[in-house]
């Protein structure tokens, strides 16, 4: 088991600690990875990678673990471990985070630019979002929630259950907006989710077969594959840059799953060069048909 | 994103294009006769298909040499994921 940084150019392994087994789950600007390993005596703690190295992450004291799950631009670490207590609790850097009062346990999932951290945890009764050491109210109706990222605005996005089906949710100074389904999906499992600085959410929904989809407030939720060249199936889309840059898995004419890629309008606002013929050729016919009409248009007269 | 929300836009100011040169008020027979009016407005309606089918184009990322699985989990703006 060992980290790497990829791209659609190639992918490159980050050197492991020595007598470690790592993994990386998320990559800030800089390029780098924070994740999580386990370390030559067997316990689990978060590390930072870059193509040179890796650098353990020392877990806050009486701590037994730390999971590394988010790293923002600062190189900030945030995470979960299991403290002295024997619970789950989120930290940032070396530091624990407080528990929001009455909670049992925090899971911290996502970090943004001011160093706010998101997750969720067991308030007593059931699982609900935080942000640092605030509980994010449940929204209106649902019985759970579960806070996975946040963006440099405060606003988180997660899912939870709405009393009858899991859907995703993104938290904002106006409260809880629940993120409709996709089209055509009555039940869903939310299996992946991210959001951007733009407020633009990316996520994937189970429903016999996956989807991936992504989510913003003027378009609402849209399917991934509606959005991709023909022949490619989207099934899950697992992170979005601030930029719109979107890491999915796909398959391409129902070849093998793999992981892609998604740049945001490249075909778009430069079309392919047979669509630029259909459009000239278009163009001309209509000049055409035009002057042809205003011909048989002045001959009568 | 942003770019994505201005090539819809423009997606639709290429439909607006197409449905303006239908037909005009008194003009309705002679377009409808018209087989060549009838090709460039398929032809406008084709390529309006095309600026609007793709608004992401798809790069797979391989694995690294000598992995055998990977799991691949955050993305930054350059273009690098972690796994």
């Amino acid at each position: 088991m060992q980290a790497f940084i990829g791209n659609p150019s190639g992918s490159t392994a980050i050197p492991l600690l020595s007598g470690w087994r790592e993994y990386g789950l998320a990559i800030n600007a800089s390029g780098q990875v924070v994740g999580s390993g386990i370390n030559p005596l067997g316990a689990y703690q978060a590390f930072i990678g870059i193509t040179s190295g890796s650098t353990a992450i020392l877990p806050p004291s009486g701590w037994t673990g730390a999971n590394g799950d988010a790293i923002n631009a600062s190189g900030q670490v945030a995470g979960y471990g299991t403290n002295s207590s024997g619970n789950s609790q989120a930290f940032i850097g070396s530091t624990a985070i407080p528990l929001p009062s009455g909670w049992t346990s925090a899971i911290g999932e996502g970090i943004n630019a001011s160093g706010q951290v998101t997750g969720y945890g067991n308030n007593g009764s059931t699982n609900q979002a935080f942000i640092g050491s605030t509980a994010i109210p449940l929204p209106i109706g649902w019985t759970t929630a579960e806070g996975l990222a946040i963006n440099t605005s405060g606003q988180v996005a997660g899912f939870g259950n709405n009393g009858s089906a899991n859907q995703a949710f993104i938290f904002t100074s106006s409260g809880n907006t629940a993120i409709p389904l996709p089209t055509g999906v009555s039940s869903v499992t939310v299996t992946e989710q991210s959001l951007n600085d733009s407020g633009v959410v990316v996520g994937s929904s189970s429903y016999g077969t996956q989807v991936g989809w992504i989510w913003d407030a003027s378009d609402g939720t849209q399917l991934l594959n509606n959005l991709v060249p023909s022949g490619w199936v989207i099934s899950n889309a697992i992170s979005i840059s601030d930029s719109g840059l979107i890491l999915a898995q796909g398959s391409f004419d129902g070849g093998a799953t793999e992981y892609v890629e998604l740049s945001p309008a490249a075909s778009s606002s430069t079309p392919e060069p047979g669509t630029c013929l259909l459009a000239g050729a278009g163009l001309l016919l209509l000049a055409f048909a035009r002057r042809t009409a205003s011909r048989r248009c002045r001959l009568p007269r | 994103m942003g770019t994505s929300l201005l090539n819809a836009g423009g997606y639709r100011r290429v439909l607006a294009l197409a449905v303006d040169v239908g037909p005009r008020p008194g003009s309705l027979e002679r377009h409808r006769c018209s087989p060549l009016l009838r090709v460039a407005l398929a032809l406008f309606t084709t390529t309006a298909a095309g600026f609007a089918s793709t608004i992401y184009s798809v790069s797979p990322i391989p694995i690294p040499s000598g992995f055998y699985t990977a799991a691949m989990f955050g993305i930054n703006d350059s273009g690098q994921v972690a796994g």
